[in-house]
């Protein structure tokens, strides 16, 4: 299974998204933004929350699922940092407000949530785990 | 990403081009800072190259156009493609943001 050790640092995130295309099924290229999306966002909440002090990683990586009947792509991030389940703690975004009126920020997992079939979070091992699953059925 | 500022009818525009992720985002409002600082009739930002957009795009746009606001002079956007167009559909950028289709159509808003 690919996997690829992410020290916890913005600049790498152009070597996930490489590591994402090299990866992607060749009849999934129309998930590639997607999935680099949601790679961005959960690796910034680690980056920036999962470790006070030390300068910690992330560990990516996919694999092809075949789950209830269906085809997926699935895409995981690991860290070990301390234990954060963003799908619950993470606040609501506010999407009624107008543009003066409506705080920054809050948005990256109501995107992940939007974007993928399926989401699962485990705290296994003092590690986090997300999975995020993508149907391979092109339905755009 | 890179930006291009061009300037058609009393219009600043800046034209985008690749990716405004976490890393880039900051190049953005750079850029848009300086133009609001020009008194311009108004603020054009041209999508039709851009790629690619995050919660951190997102963040520097919702910030610009709060400045926007401030600052009297109108923020329009245009061109956008399908990715962008889905996380700004998702996020409820739509409603809050002037878009448009084409450059005459922001011009002429």
């Amino acid at each position: 299974m690919p996997t690829l050790n992410v020290p916890a640092s913005l600049e790498n995130l152009q070597t996930v998204n490489t590591f994402i295309s090299e990866n992607l099924p060749q009849n999934c290229e129309f998930l590639r933004h997607k999935i680099e999306l949601v790679a961005e966002e959960l690796l910034v909440n680690v980056f920036m929350y999962a470790y006070e002090d030390s300068q910690g990683e992330a560990l990516v990586g996919c694999r092809d699922v075949f789950f209830d009947n269906e085809e997926f792509f699935c895409f995981w991030v690991c860290d070990s940092g301390k234990p954060f389940n963003p799908f619950l703690e993470a606040p609501s975004p506010d999407l009624t407000s107008d543009a003066e009126s409506r705080p920054i920020g809050g948005l990256g997992i109501h995107l992940i949530k939007s974007l993928v079939r399926h989401f699962s979070y485990s705290y296994t091992d003092k590690k986090n785990l997300i999975e995020l699953y993508f149907s391979k059925e092109n339905n755009e | 990403m890179n930006i291009t500022v061009k300037e058609q009818n009393g219009c600043c525009i800046l034209e985008l081009n690749g990716r405004m992720d976490a890393t880039t985002v900051a190049m953005f409002e750079e850029r848009c800072k300086e133009q609001f600082e020009k008194s311009y009739a108004k603020l054009i930002v041209d999508m039709t190259a851009l790629e690619y957009i995050s919660s951190a795009g997102l963040r520097g746009i919702l910030m610009m156009e709060k400045t926007s606001k401030a600052k009297n002079c109108p923020l329009v956007f245009f061109g956008l493609q399908p990715m962008v167009h889905e996380v700004f559909k998702i996020s409820s950028f739509l409603s809050i943001l002037k878009i448009c289709a084409t450059l005459d159509e922001a011009i002429n808003l």
